[in-house]
């Protein structure tokens, strides 16, 4: 259910859902935008490398978990103004189960008495609940008055 | 004036090296219609000497584009005329394959001009999985 402005609290944190990353995933994702890099496609180079294996690109798990957090504003959004601090803290791997839990840090009203603006905190954790990924999302929302009859 | 092509006799290029999956072979099959059991049924192929199911001959010809390779930014002009691929070692999903084509032949016939590689792709055992060759004429510019 789509939440307006006036509906965030400030310091909770709202749960999504979680979802499993598989080789598909991955290979549609790379082919989708062009991505060739060895650490992404070539399971033999990633072997290799400090990672042990292919792991998912960043912008893989910033798309994912940006889309999870949908459910929360999908009727309510206005616009994303900035994306801000984004920290990519450990690998996404095939098999990896994600989920994204959104902070609310800040609440800013606006001239326009119809939009609000909020900053949130995705915090993007795996199987394990270490945090694999975090950014703040600077977002205009709907107020409850815009959608009033 | 002849365009001066980028490229000579005995140049390799080679494609990014990739692990094959199941999406991938699931894009080819979307694309193609082609969706024959020796290509995703595990339990089918279990029952031919292979073992697993198997990539699509053309899905690793398709691998073998210039286009694809370091070679992209030198080929302006090159249209594709003529292709071969003989396929000597099964690929299944998990393997990482690679080409590397090879300039064989730069030659003029009347007005028109041709490049010929010699195609190869190899696995990640270093096994030669295809071999083949590609046919351009060089096309002028406007």
């Amino acid at each position: 259910m789509s939440m307006y402005w006036e509906d965030f609290e400030v310091g909770r944190r709202y749960e999504t859902y979680g979802r499993t990353v598989t080789e598909g995933d991955l290979s549609l994702f790379c082919a989708f935008v062009g991505y060739h890099v060895p650490l992404f496609i070539d399971e033999e180079y990633a072997k290799r490398t400090q990672y042990g294996g292919r792991i998912a690109p960043s912008a893989f798990t910033m798309s994912v978990s940006t889309a999870m957090t949908e459910s929360l504003f999908r009727h309510t959004v206005v616009s994303l103004l900035s994306v801000e601090k984004g920290q990519f803290l450990a690998p996404v791997r095939a098999g990896d189960t994600i989920c994204t839990e959104v902070e609310v840090i800040s609440k800013k009203e606006t001239r326009n008495p119809a939009k609000g603006i909020v900053t949130f905190r995705d915090h993007v954790l795996n199987q394990n609940a270490e945090t694999v990924f975090k950014i703040d999302k600077i977002v205009m929302l709907k107020r409850r008055i815009s959608d009033a009859d | 004036m002849q365009q001066e092509l980028e490229i000579e006799e005995g140049q390799v290029f080679s494609t990014p090296s990739k692990t094959l999956t199941d999406a991938h072979f699931l894009f080819f099959s979307g694309l193609t219609g082609d969706n024959h059991p020796s290509h995703y049924d595990v339990e089918y192929a279990k029952s031919t000497k292979f073992g697993a199911p198997l990539a699509h001959g053309l899905l690793l010809s398709g691998m073998t584009a210039l286009g694809g390779s370091d070679a992209s930014f030198q080929i302006d002009g090159f249209v594709f005329v003529e292709q071969g691929s003989r396929f000597l070692k099964p690929v299944i999903v998990g393997d990482t394959v690679q080409t590397r084509l090879t300039v064989e032949k730069i030659w003029q016939k009347g007005k028109r001009r041709f490049v010929r590689f010699t195609t190869s792709m190899i696995n990640q055992r270093n096994e030669v999985v295809l071999e083949g060759f590609h046919l351009y004429q060089v096309v002028p510019r406007g």
